[in-house]
């Protein structure tokens, strides 16, 4: 759309939201002409638009930074909304649409901008965090010796909740656990590049669960949910490199029913297990003012 | 893992693709009755590329674990074959792991830098791989502080609490040595001071890798 295309398009809109209000509230109307007031509200607000300098840009003025607006039009532009906003489903509904779904884009755009980036102080503790989990995941090593679906997945489960917890609640970015994520596996890649596919991919998947519930982690719920579906959601990555890599048909990787709901239970219990422990930790960390 | 190092290593890319692609087969294979020739074959090659040495060093570490592997392997499924799988499995771990393992971390981030990774994923890399041992030596310290101390039983209070704080010490000074010293996770432009180039040893290595793995599927 182009820019004059755009300005006359949002004028249309606002003239049509100030004509609901002005007759729905049975102003002193001039035929099909709008009252004194609401027409001088218009007339501003055809200026602030003549004048908006994110036109190319921009969505919705809700979505804007910049409040362009008197306070006083605010308040009244805020209150013709309000009245007319609900009501334009019956007059216009494609409008209303079109205004839905501009407006959680323009939400979501503002979202992404506001992405901190990482800083230094952020990459060094997710490496150190990183080394911390390998070298507290080796506690699973001997359990190779068991070719038990899931076993392994459920030692180190509680180890990955607890860091990955601290890790998010200290680097509350979204992004962080994918890169811890990767990080840990850059150590393992040494010694296994399984390992480094099943950590990178179970970390992302589980944080772009968490922010699409939660968009942020601002929540602590989505500290939560990411840090405790990491080391669950590793569990189908085991049984598809158990399949491609050692050739064992899946009826075998999966014997043992009540021992695979098990394990896999366990994961997960010990997994959150792991996250409340983080976050009681954290806690303290918080106190002390280290976090 | 510093021991393990080589003076003269493979290129990191060519190091990786070896890791994967000699692990990946090996572990197809894991079942045949040849499956000990396919990790000796490996072990003459990596030999021959001057990582014999390393070899040496990984096999005196990895029998012994293997060993033990096989050991629990067969006490719990109580088959030989299955334990001597296990073994072999343990050992193909270590061997395949070989050109990694004699990789300076500092060849990969650079390989990784030239070919454009942003730095925020390099510098972790390189962080998290070096202070693999330097958190493990904080983690024995505090450990060993606690029984000086004679501490026993509080384990949350007196090792884990200690040793993230310890661990947070640690990853903020280091944060700021390397702001001081100009770091930054900016696109700013970076100097890559000594470019990991292909050569070609790695050329050779690559060929004799392709020639081996494919002899070993077409004939075994």
């Amino acid at each position: 759309m182009s820019l004059e295309k755009k300005r006359s398009h949002e004028k249309m809109v606002i003239s049509k939201m100030i004509g609901i209000y002005c007759k729905g509230n049975k102003h002193d109307r001039k035929g099909k002409k709008l009252c004194s007031s609401c027409s001088l509200l218009e007339d501003y607000s055809y200026k602030r638009i003549e004048k908006c300098p994110y036109m190319e840009t921009k969505t919705f003025c809700s979505n804007c930074k910049t409040h362009c607006y008197k306070a006083d039009m605010r308040e009244k532009m805020r209150t013709v909304m309000r009245y007319s906003g609900p009501r334009l489903i019956l007059h216009h509904p494609i409008l209303l649409i079109k205004h839905g779904y501009y407006s959680r884009k323009g939400k979501r755009r503002i979202k992404i901008m506001r992405l901190e980036r990482f800083k230094i102080k952020d990459i060094a503790f997710l490496a150190i965090m990183a080394a911390l989990l390998f070298l507290t995941s080796a506690v699973g090593m001997p359990l190779m010796t068991i070719s038990l679906f899931g076993l392994r997945n459920m030692a180190m489960a509680i180890f990955y909740g607890l860091f990955a917890t601290l890790a998010l609640m200290r680097v509350a970015k979204p992004g962080a656990l994918s890169l811890l994520g990767f990080f840990n596996g850059a150590i393992l890649i040494m010694f296994s590049p399984v390992m480094f596919i099943t950590m990178v991919a179970s970390a992302i998947i589980a944080e772009v669960i968490a922010l699409l519930i939660f968009r942020s982690y601002e929540n602590k719920k989505a500290v939560i949910t990411a840090a405790g579906l990491m080391m669950p959601l590793s569990l189908p990555f085991t049984v598809l490199f158990s399949v491609i890599m050692n050739g064992d048909p899946l009826s075998v990787v999966l014997e043992g029913d009540l021992f695979i709901i098990l394990t896999s239970l366990g994961t997960v219990v010990l997994s959150y297990l792991g996250v409340i422990l983080g976050l009681k930790i954290g806690k303290e960390l918080r106190k002390a003012g280290k976090l | 893992m510093e021991q393990l190092q080589s003076s003269k290593p493979l290129h990191p890319l060519v190091s990786l693709a070896s890791t994967i692609v000699v692990l990946a087969v090996g572990l197809f294979y894991a079942k045949h009755s040849l499956f000990f020739v396919y990790i000796l074959g490996f072990i003459l090659i990596y030999s021959a590329f001057g990582f014999g040495k390393t070899a040496v060093k990984a096999l005196l570490v990895f029998i012994p674990v293997s060993a033990v592997f096989g050991l629990f392997s067969f006490l719990f499924q109580q088959d030989f074959n299955i334990a001597l799988q296990m073994a072999g499995r343990v050992i193909l771990f270590g061997v395949s792991a070989l050109p990694m393992v004699t990789l300076p971390p500092i060849n990969l981030t650079r390989a990784l830098a030239g070919l454009g990774v942003p730095r925020i994923l390099t510098l972790g890399m390189l962080i998290s791989i070096r202070f693999v041992p330097v958190v493990a030596a904080e983690v024995r310290r505090v450990r060993e502080a606690m029984r000086t101390r004679g501490v026993r039983g509080s384990f949350y209070r007196a090792f884990v609490i200690p040793v993230m704080i310890r661990l947070m010490n640690i990853s903020d000074t280091m944060a700021l040595s390397l702001e001081t010293r100009a770091f930054s996770t900016g696109k700013e432009p970076v100097s890559v001071y000594e470019p990991v180039t292909f050569k070609l040893r790695d050329f050779l290595y690559c060929l004799v890798l392709v020639m081996a793995i494919s002899s070993w599927v077409v004939f075994v």
